[in-house]
C-alpha cells in the first residue's frame, strides 16, 4: 500500500472512530430542542444540564456506587490475586481461576436476570447496596486480570522471596514489597471497575431497587422522549472525565517495571 | 576428608567451635517426578568458603533454597548452629542469600535496600545509619545511598545485593551465581574481593556456580555435584590433582578421559594398558583401590603433555611415543594440539601448550614426539560403572 493510501486510511479510520463524538460535541452547543438542524451556538444545553437536579443526583448515584463497587472489586481482587499468584499449586486453582472469569463469558442479560432471582428468593431487598455488591461482581474479573499478572511478575522477580530471606515475615513482606510494587496494577484495577460500574446499564436494569436511579437508566429514560441536546451536553462532559481518568490510568501504569531494574533477567 | 581441611578449618573457626555450622542430614528433595536429591548429606564449618559446582540441573541451587528455607525437604534435617530448622521459614535463619537476579527492591534507594534487614530488627534510626555506611563502605559503594536500582550498573547492583545480605549479619550467606551477569574482568576483580570480604567478616559462604575455575580461585573446599549426588569433596588443589572420576577430572580443568585396562596393581603401583596400546605403571594412589585385571578410566591432563619436535633424550621415566599431529588450535597464548596418540580409540587426545615454546605452527600429519610422565596418569573410578 502506498504511503498516501496509508493516510487516507488512517484518517478514515479515525473518522469512524470519533466522527460519532464530534457530531455529539457540535451538537451539545446547537441551538434547537432537536437534534436534527443547526440553529446556532449556545451554552444553553451545559446551564439546563447544572439545574436538572434529576440528572445530577443519577450522576451522584452513578458516582457513588462506581467508587463502591471499585473499592469492593479492588480488594478481592487483591486477595483473589495473592492466593492465584502467589501459591505455586493448590488443587483446583486453574479452576478457580477460571471461575472468577466467568462474569466475562456469561451475558449480561444472564447475570441480571440471576441476580434479580437470587435477591428475590433470599429476600434481600434491593437497595444501592446490593447494586453496589452486583457491580463489584461484574467488576471483578478486570480487577484480578490486572493485579494477577502484576504479583506473577512479582514473583518471578524474587524480591518477595529476597524480604523473607531479609527476615521479613509473610505481612511485613506484603506491607513492604509486594502491595506497594503492586500498587500501580491495583490503581489500575480500580479505574477499569469504576468505568464498568460506571457504564453498567444492563445488571443496574434488572437489579436496581426502587429509587436507585442510576446516569445510564436515567439517559435511557430521558431517551424515551427523543435526544434532547441536554444529554449531549452530559455526554461531552463525561467524555472528559474520562479522557482525564485515561490519562491518569496512564500515568500510573506506566510506574516503574519490576524486572528491568531489578536485576538482569 | 583428608586432615589437612580438617585443620584449616579448625585453625579457621573460633576457639572449641569445632561443630559444623550447618548439616544438611539425609535430605530427599523432588519436584513433581524428578528427583533432584536423595538421601543428600553435607557439612559446612564456620567461616568456612564452600563451593557447589556443577553443570546446570545438578541440584545446587535447590541445595541452596532447601537452606535459605524456600523449599521444603520431603526428606532429611538441616540443621543450623546445632538447631533444627527444617521447618523454620527463611525469615526464622540466620541465613542471607544473594540472588543471581540480585532481586534489588526496586521501590527502595540504595541506602534503603541495605537498611531493610535491620529495620525489620528494630534497630534505631542511628545504629542502622552506622551498619548501612559501614557495609556500603565495605562493598565501595559510599555515595551510591540515594540511587535507586535502576540507575545502578550490574557491577554495582551486585554489591548492593551483596552489601544487603551482610548488612544483617548473617552467620551464613548464600550466593547464587552471583557473579553471572557480570563481564570476565568485572568478575574476576569481584571474585578476589568477595574472598577478601569473606575472610575479614568471618562468615561462611556457600557458593554455587557452575563455572569452575571460579569455584578454584575462591574456595576453601569444592563439592562437585553431578545429578544430585556429590562426586568429590575436597580442597581446590586436591579435586584437581585428584579427581576420584573422569566426571571430576573433566568438569574440574580439561582432561583427556581414557579407558585402561589393570594388568597387576600392588601397594605402590598399578600396571595399566592405555586404550590397549600403551603400558605404563602409574603410582599408587590411597584414592582408587583396582581390582586386578578391572578395566579403569584413566585421565590425563593436556597441559602434562609435552609436544618435542625430535627425539627428547631425557633421562626420566616417560612414556614416549611418536605420533601424528591431527590439528593445532592457536588459542593466543596457548595452543591446543591435537593427536592421533591410540590408533583405534575414538577418543580425542589433546595437549596444551604455550604458544611461545612452538617453532610455529603444525601441520596436520605432522610427526611428533607426545611425553608425559606415570605420576601424571590419574587412575580414575572403574570402567563398568556408567
Amino acid at each position: 500500500m502506498s504511503r498516501r493510501a496509508l493516510r487516507i486510511y488512517g484518517v478514515f479510520f479515525y473518522l469512524f472512530l470519533y466522527f460519532p463524538l464530534l457530531v455529539m460535541f457540535a451538537f451539545s452547543f446547537n441551538n434547537a430542542s432537536r437534534n436534527v438542524v443547526w440553529r446556532g451556538f449556545t451554552f444553553k444545553w451545559y446551564a439546563r444540564l447544572l439545574h436538572d437536579t434529576e440528572l445530577l443526583w443519577a450522576l451522584a448515584t452513578s458516582l457513588k456506587l462506581a467508587v463502591a463497587a471499585a473499592a469492593v472489586a479492588s480488594f478481592l481482587g487483591l486477595l483473589a490475586s495473592y492466593v492465584l499468584a502467589r501459591h505455586r499449586r493448590f488443587r483446583g486453582r486453574g479452576f478457580y481461576a477460571g471461575l472468577f472469569n466467568l462474569p466475562l463469558m456469561i451475558p449480561e442479560i444472564v447475570m441480571g436476570v440471576g441476580l434479580l432471582s437470587f435477591f428475590a428468593k433470599a429476600r434481600i431487598p434491593l437497595t444501592f447496596w446490593t447494586l453496589a455488591a452486583s457491580h463489584a461482581l461484574i467488576a471483578l474479573p478486570y480487577t484480578i486480570g490486572t493485579i494477577r499478572g502484576r504479583l506473577l511478575l512479582l514473583k518471578d522477580s524474587r524480591l518477595e522471596e529476597a524480604a523473607m530471606d531479609l527476615g521479613a515475615t509473610e505481612w511485613a513482606t506484603f506491607l513492604k514489597v509486594t502491595l506497594p510494587l503492586a500498587w500501580p496494577s491495583i490503581v489500575a484495577g480500580a479505574l477499569l471497575a469504576f468505568t464498568v460500574s460506571f457504564e453498567d446499564f444492563v445488571t443496574t436494569f434488572f437489579v436496581a431497587g426502587v429509587g436507585v436511579v442510576t446516569m445510564p437508566i436515567k439517559i435511557y429514560s430521558m431517551m424515551k422522549f427523543g435526544v434532547t441536546p441536554e444529554i449531549n451536553a452530559l455526554a461531552v462532559c463525561l467524555l472528559i472525565f474520562a479522557a482525564l481518568a485515561l490519562g491518569l490510568n496512564q500515568l500510573s501504569s506506566s510506574g516503574r517495571a519490576i524486572e528491568s531494574d531489578a536485576g538482569p533477567a | 576428608m583428608p586432615l589437612t581441611t580438617e585443620e584449616k578449618a579448625a585453625s579457621k573457626a573460633s576457639e572449641g567451635a569445632l561443630a559444623p555450622l550447618l548439616e544438611l542430614r539425609g535430605i530427599s528433595k523432588s519436584f513433581g517426578r524428578a528427583d533432584v536429591l536423595s538421601d543428600f548429606s553435607l557439612s559446612v564449618n564456620p567461616a568456612e568458603f564452600l563451593t557447589l559446582v556443577g553443570p546446570s540441573g545438578c541440584g545446587k541451587t535447590t541445595i541452596l533454597r532447601l537452606i535459605a528455607g524456600f523449599e521444603k525437604p520431603q526428606a532429611g534435617r538441616i540443621i543450623l548452629a546445632g538447631r533444627d530448622v527444617t521447618d523454620l521459614p527463611p525469615y526464622r535463619r540466620d541465613i542471607h542469600t544473594v540472588f543471581q537476579s540480585y532481586a534489588l527492591f526496586p521501590h527502595y534507594d540504595v541506602f534503603e535496600n541495605v537498611a531493610f534487614s535491620l529495620r525489620i530488627r528494630g534497630l534505631d534510626e542511628e545504629g542502622i545509619r552506622e551498619r548501612v555506611t559501614e557495609v556500603l563502605a565495605l562493598a565501595k559503594l559510599s555515595g551510591l545511598e540515594r540511587r535507586k536500582p535502576d540507575q545502578l550498573s550490574g557491577g554495582q547492583m551486585q554489591r548492593v545485593a551483596l552489601a544487603r545480605s551482610l548488612a544483617g549479619r548473617p552467620s551464613l550467606l548464600l550466593l547464587d551465581e552471583p557473579l553471572g551477569a557480570l563481564d570476565l574482568k568485572l568478575r574476576r576483580e569481584m571474585q578476589m574481593e568477595l574472598k577478601n570480604i569473606q575472610r575479614r567478616l568471618d562468615i561462611a559462604f556457600i557458593y554455587v556456580t557452575h563455572d569452575q575455575e571460579e569455584a578454584t580461585t575462591m574456595s576453601d573446599r569444592i563439592v562437585v555435584l553431578n545429578r544430585g549426588q556429590i562426586e568429590q569433596l575436597g580442597e581446590p588443589r586436591e579435586i584437581y590433582e585428584k579427581p576420584r572420576t573422569s566426571f571430576v577430572a573433566s568438569f574440574m580443568g580439561a582432561a583427556n578421559v581414557l579407558e585402561a585396562r589393570v594388568l597387576s596393581s600392588s601397594a605402590s603401583s598399578i600396571e595399566i594398558k592405555i586404550e590397549d596400546e600403551i603400558d605404563c605403571a602409574v603410582p599408587n594412589s590411597d584414592s582408587a583401590p583396582v581390582a586386578p585385571a578391572g578395566r579403569v578410566y584413566v585421565a590425563i591432563r593436556p597441559e602434562r603433555v609435552a609436544i618435542h619436535a625430535q627425539r627428547p633424550d631425557d633421562r626420566t621415566p616417560a612414556i614416549l611415543k611418536r605420533v601424528q599431529v591431527k590439528e593445532h588450535v592457536f588459542l593466543g597464548h596457548s595452543s591446543q594440539v591435537y593427536l592421533k596418540l591410540f590408533e583405534k580409540s575414538p577418543r580425542p587426545f589433546w595437549a596444551l601448550c604455550r604458544s611461545s615454546q612452538m617453532n610455529g605452527a603444525l601441520a596436520p600429519g605432522q610427526w611428533v614426539w607426545a611425553q608425559f610422565k606415570p605420576e601424571d596418569v590419574l587412575v580414575l573410578e572403574p570402567a563398568e560403572r556408567r
